[in-house]
């Protein structure tokens, strides 16, 4: 209410007042509704981006989680596939054989004993390896190294040839799985073709780290090759293509009559990458 | 004897040693010859018209070059009267099934089925199926033949 109380130029006052009702709005942001809404929109803001982070953290532990799967199922596609490989063309070759010698029961049955022979040997010792490079106790440099010399051993002793192997690389490395497998098969058709074609009296093998890459190497001074013949024939082909499949990269050295030098380079940078 | 002309059979591999191990018992068989054997799908493309095959034998994994799949294609394409059987070591192959969704007749799976020279005897058996995926025969690549 607003009261009035006049006065004129005599000093006389008025005895009523006058009065004027009147009403003086709040503003709106000082209304109850209005600050009641604005903590129920903060409040709400707050429990929105709480649940966003919650929800985006879920999503990203589901996400890790399909991706983990997604690895291990495709590690073990990739597994069968190689256990498949490994044993399919020997085992059907086996069954062959055997197919023929039931068929020509009067004809040349040695040879196919022998060539049963052969395939029963070769899946004896793919299923070995095989073993050996998924287990993941294998997945070491040094271990891979060990193992190639220890073929190598074996391999080159059936013919008196003078074999050294060295390793001069001393840390732990680390190697992604399926390293061991591939390079393990490169070098035993290497040391294979060493053995059936070289004719060579001393085979050296190696690893170093050189600059930025560990290199495995085969050298031999046998009579060598002329490598664009070689360059069409399947080992070869199957060597590079095992070695494009780990990122490594294969160098063949050969002149006819001046030994061979066979080396796979594996850039460290991939060992950080698939690790 | 039958009077029949002998079933003409083509096949792909790239292991020489399996090759020649099929070449000697499709041979065996008094209903079919090999015509030919390759190790890739390029060369066997080449020779098709003077090869003229009722049935292709062919490896789904095939090292390096074309593939089984894409040679299958191109055999159908110019070939369309040959059969085409995909020869696999694999028990569930997503090769085989694309193979078959490109023409191929059905797919043999070399360590559990019936080796060649037992088709004729496998063949009772067998029915032509309607869809791609049902082809997956098991002991009965010449089912048709």
């Amino acid at each position: 209410m607003f009261n009035i109380v006049a006065t004129n130029n005599q000093g006389s006052w008025d005895k009523v007042p006058l009065v004027y009702p009147f009403v003086v709005k709040a503003p709106f942001y000082q209304t109850a509704i209005f600050q009641i809404s604005i903590i129920l929109i903060l409040v709400g803001i707050i429990v929105l981006i709480f649940y966003l982070r919650i929800r985006k953290k879920i999503n990203k532990m589901m996400e890790v989680e399909r991706i983990r799967q997604q690895e291990q199922e495709s590690l073990r596609k990739e597994i069968a596939r190689d256990f498949h490989d490994e044993m399919g063309n020997q085992l059907t070759r086996i069954i062959n054989y055997v197919s023929l010698m039931k068929l020509n029961k009067n004809g040349n049955a040695i040879a196919l004993y022998d060539k049963v022979e052969e395939s029963a040997k070769y899946l004896y010792t793919g299923a070995r390896d095989f073993i050996w490079s998924i287990d993941p106790g294998n997945d070491e440099l040094s271990k891979l190294f060990l193992h190639i010399r220890d073929f190598g051993e074996k391999l080159f002793e059936e013919k008196g040839m003078m074999y050294r192997a060295l390793n001069s690389v001393n840390e732990n490395v680390r190697i992604p799985y399926g390293f061991s497998r591939e390079a393990n098969l490169i070098f035993k058709e290497a040391m294979t073709n060493t053995f059936n074609h070289s004719g060579a009296k001393n085979v050296t093998f190696t690893l170093k780290l050189q600059e930025d890459a560990y290199v495995l190497t085969l050298v031999d001074d046998g009579k060598g090759f002329d490598k664009n013949t070689l360059e069409k024939m399947n080992g070869l082909k199957n060597m590079r293509t095992r070695a494009e499949r780990i990122g490594g990269i294969l160098y063949i050295q050969s002149y006819a009559g001046a030994g061979a030098e066979i080396s796979l380079l594996l850039p460290i940078h991939i060992f950080k990458e698939k690790i | 004897m039958s009077s029949e002309p002998k079933k003409r059979v083509l096949i792909i591999e790239d292991d020489p040693e399996i090759r020649s191990s099929f070449t000697m018992i499709v041979d065996s068989s008094q209903k079919f010859t090999v015509v030919n054997g390759y190790s890739n799908c390029e060369d066997a493309i080449k020779h098709l018209h003077s090869d003229k095959p009722d049935i292709v034998l062919m490896d789904v994994e095939l090292a390096g070059g074309m593939n089984g799949i894409k040679g299958t294609k191109i055999i159908k394409e110019k070939s369309p009267s040959s059969d085409i059987i995909m020869v696999t070591v694999y028990e569930d192959s997503e090769m085989v099934y694309e193979a078959l969704k490109s023409g191929a007749s059905g797919s043999w799976r070399r360590l559990e089925d019936a080796p060649p020279h037992h088709w004729r005897r496998a063949r009772r058996r067998c029915r032509w199926p309607a869809t791609p995926a049902s082809r997956v025969w098991t002991g009965c690549p010449a089912a048709r033949c």
